[in-house]
């Protein structure tokens, strides 16, 4: 009985034991194969998955090309459009491109393990090149906005980001637009801040490539530059800038933080964008673009947090998939399409298709700048109109002043005659500013009204100086019609010339037709339409004023002459 | 004080140089106009189209056309800033130069053909009229930036922080202006008077 309940006792230990090791066997199961679950996890990095995704285009062999990525690996070579005028980011120095964006293109390359062929571009050529496959990845400081994603796809993570930072000289007390009044601002054209600049009635000044910005900001033909922070600052800031630049210039404001992304086609988003998406976002994790950053002198501030951000592995799907909770949004600059759309770019088309002009007629096409072009038209013929009527009354006020009988009233005006005589339009017209801003909130239509009575006082003072010595020689016969008409050759050139000074309106914020088209020209980049159209609207304006007025001052002489006879 | 009048004497050097060259280079221009017109009758019908066109034109938009076609162009690569935004405003300014030249070369030559000797030297002062009015117009460089009168007493103007006195400096400013040209119409008439005299006496 004993032994039979040792032998039962014995039999029921070993199946507890059984169980327990069953039980252990489970458990270690389980977490073996959670721990497998997350080794498998973490074993798949962009590295990995970038090498998956190679793996599978290279075994697509190279007879028949899929898309960009296999193209690119078939040839062996891919081709990157850099900048060749941006310091510290991408500069040829002694024939050879050097600087963060090229050690980043180099990199590229390697990791796709192919040649690297570097094409500079700038902002007016680079889409052009991606499109017609001159090039496969734009990597030149270029701003990830909302509106550039319609032409193309942004690699993300983004390389690089930076406000947009205004420079100018250290004597300038500027801290904000409302402080800049009619000083100018020289700004990189079709840069994406300058609408910014816009908005707040600031004068552009455009230059093509940063390198022409700051030597004209360093030879005194610019005082303020904005562009992109790091160039802004590696202009003037950084230990080989020129020693006159860091001690005469300083950073005045900053705005707008935007993204810099790789540009590639859209139809390679999926191929060559998700391989270079794979490769910065390796870069950014393994710290290497600090190291591509640092010797040039690029900050690192982003490029820091892009590390940090990307070490993380919530950042990663289990599939290797990068997060796309982890992306930064793109600049927002949406601009919607005018319902002229259609026709301009029917028209841009068929220019291009029959005469092989590329011209843009982005003024038409976009609801901004169209909208932005009828205003224009309309604060232009208004200050026209008004520079006119103001010259008209100015001439009268001026004649009859100065042939009053009062001296006091004559002499006083044959002053203010001759110094408006000989004042230069602009010098008045900043005059008229400083007064109107002292006495109320200076605004656009404010701003016309000045310009038309200062350009309106100019001429007035002209063609009323003309009328009194016309009166001088007819004598005691002179009337105020007798004299007009003896001096008319003369009245009728001061309003010609009236007219003629109406764009010069612009130099003290007057929203008119130059203003606007310089504003549209600086965002959207294209000139050829905003200044044929330009040239058109005040070359007509000029010489329908020239028609009018010699049909008004020939009826004049008709209407005149049998009095004038008798 | 002295630094920043000397400073803006200098600036107001670049308006007379650029007056000057303007008037100059619109001679030139106006004198072969003129001479290809009375040469070649079937040139002279579009060259005065063209000088008509001119003379209507305003000057400051074709300031902002000559220097968007020329400040990406490579003819003035490798010039210093300021040389290029000088010759942009000298080209801009023939706009206005040759035509007013052409017409008072052409009636030069009318006259001397006629034998009206003095009439003929009438084409001094009225030069010197036309350079009264490049010197003017050479102030719309301070819109592209041009190191000149007012750009030079607009950026002192920047500088300082009490608005009357802003007003003052840029009022002055201008009155210098006024004074000088003043000053360069009488001597240019006491000048032509005393040459007439002179002619007549001998």
């Amino acid at each position: 009985m004993i032994s039979y309940s040792i032998l039962a006792k014995k039999n029921k230990a070993d199946t507890t034991v059984i169980c327990s090791f069953r039980l252990l066997l489970f458990v270690c199961l389980f977490v073996f194969s959670t721990l497998a679950a997350a080794q498998t996890n973490q074993s798949l990095e962009p590295s990995t998955t970038l090498n998956q995704l190679l793996l599978k285009e290279r075994s697509l062999g190279c007879n028949k090309i899929h898309n960009r990525l296999q193209q690119v690996l078939c040839e062996g070579n891919i081709k990157i459009g850099v900048n060749d005028h941006f310091r510290h980011f991408g500069e040829r120095v002694d024939e050879k491109l050097i600087g963060f964006e090229i050690d980043l293109a180099r990199s590229i390359a390697t990791s796709l393990g192919v040649k690297l062929e570097l094409i500079p571009v700038n902002f007016t050529n680079r889409t052009q090149y991606l499109s017609e496959k001159i090039i496969d990845l734009i990597l030149a400081n270029m701003t990830h906005t909302v509106s550039r994603d319609q032409f193309m796809y942004f690699i993300r993570p983004h390389y690089y980001t930076s406000p947009t930072t205004v420079v100018g000289k250290k004597t300038f007390k500027v801290e904000s637009f409302s402080d800049l009044g009619t000083l100018s601002v020289c700004v990189q054209m079709g840069h994406f801040s300058n609408v910014v600049f816009s908005k707040n009635q600031i004068r552009m000044l455009m230059y093509e490539t940063p390198v022409q910005l700051f030597d004209a900001l360093k030879f005194g033909v610019c005082d303020f530059v904005a562009h992109d922070h790091p160039i802004a600052m590696a202009s003037i800031n950084v230990l080989d800038a020129p020693a006159q630049m860091g001690s005469a210039f300083e950073e005045k404001f900053s705005f707008d933080q935007a993204p810099w992304g790789i540009g590639v086609e859209k139809s390679a988003a999926d191929s060559l964008g998700k391989a270079v998406s794979l490769i910065l976002a390796n870069l950014h994790s393994s710290g290497d673009m600090i190291k591509f950053a640092t010797p040039y002198g690029v900050q690192t501030s982003y490029l820091e947090e892009a590390k940090e951000k990307w070490s993380d592995p919530s950042c990663y799907q289990a599939s290797g998939e990068l997060n796309i909770a982890c992306y930064e949004p793109a600049y927002y600059d949406v601009r919607t399409k005018s319902i002229l759309a259609p026709f301009a770019t029917k028209t841009e088309d068929l220019l291009f298709n029959t005469m092989g002009w590329r011209i843009k007629f982005d003024p038409f096409s976009d609801q901004q700048s169209l909208s932005m072009l009828l205003e224009g038209f309309k604060n232009s013929v208004i200050l026209l109109v008004a520079t006119l009527l103001t010259s008209c009354l100015f001439i009268w006020v001026f004649f009859k002043c100065l042939t009053s009988e009062q001296k006091i009233i004559c002499y006083s005006s044959k002053a203010t005659a001759i110094f408006f005589l000989n004042a230069p339009t602009i010098f008045l017209l900043i005059l008229g500013f400083l007064i109107a801003s002292t006495v109320t909130t200076y605004s656009g239509p404010l701003a016309i009204l000045t310009a038309a009575i200062l350009i309106g006082l100019g001429e007035g003072a002209t063609g009323g100086y003309a009328m009194y010595e016309a009166s001088k020689t007819l004598g005691k016969q002179a009337t105020f019609l007798r004299s007009l008409r003896y001096a008319k050759v003369r009245v009728r050139a001061c309003l010609i010339t009236s007219v003629q000074a109406c764009p010069i309106a612009a130099f003290i914020g007057a929203p008119e037709l130059l203003s606007v088209l310089t504003d549209i020209t600086a965002i959207s980049g294209e000139r050829a339409t905003t200044f044929t159209i330009l040239a058109l609207f005040y070359g007509l304006s000029v010489h329908a004023v020239v028609v009018i007025s010699a049909k008004v001052f020939n009826r004049l002489s008709d209407n005149s002459e049998p009095h004038h006879a008798g | 004080m002295q630094a920043d009048l000397l400073g803006y004497l200098q600036a107001f050097v670049v308006n007379i140089r650029v007056g000057a060259l303007s008037l100059l280079c619109g001679m030139l221009a106006g004198f072969i106009l003129t001479l290809t017109m009375r040469q070649i009758p079937i040139v002279a019908k579009p060259i005065s189209i063209i000088v008509g066109l001119l003379r209507a034109f305003p000057i400051y938009i074709l300031l902002f056309i000559i220097l968007n076609l020329l400040v990406s162009s490579s003819l003035l690569h490798g010039l210093n800033p300021h040389v290029r935004l000088e010759i942009i405003l000298i080209l801009t300014i023939m706009g206005y130069s040759t035509p007013a030249c052409t017409d008072l070369i052409g009636s030069f030559l009318e006259h001397k053909q006629k034998g009206e000797v003095e009439q003929s030297w009438l084409i001094v002062p009225n030069l010197f009229g036309v350079f009264i009015v490049t010197l003017i117009c050479s102030s719309i460089g301070a819109s592209i930036g041009l190191s000149e009168a007012i750009t030079y007493t607009l950026n002192y103007t920047a500088t300082l922080n009490n608005r009357g006195e802003i007003i003052l400096v840029t009022f002055l400013s201008t009155l210098f202006f006024v004074l000088t040209l003043l000053t360069l119409k009488f001597l240019m008439q006491r000048g032509f008077t005393f040459l007439m005299h002179f002619k007549a006496k001998h």
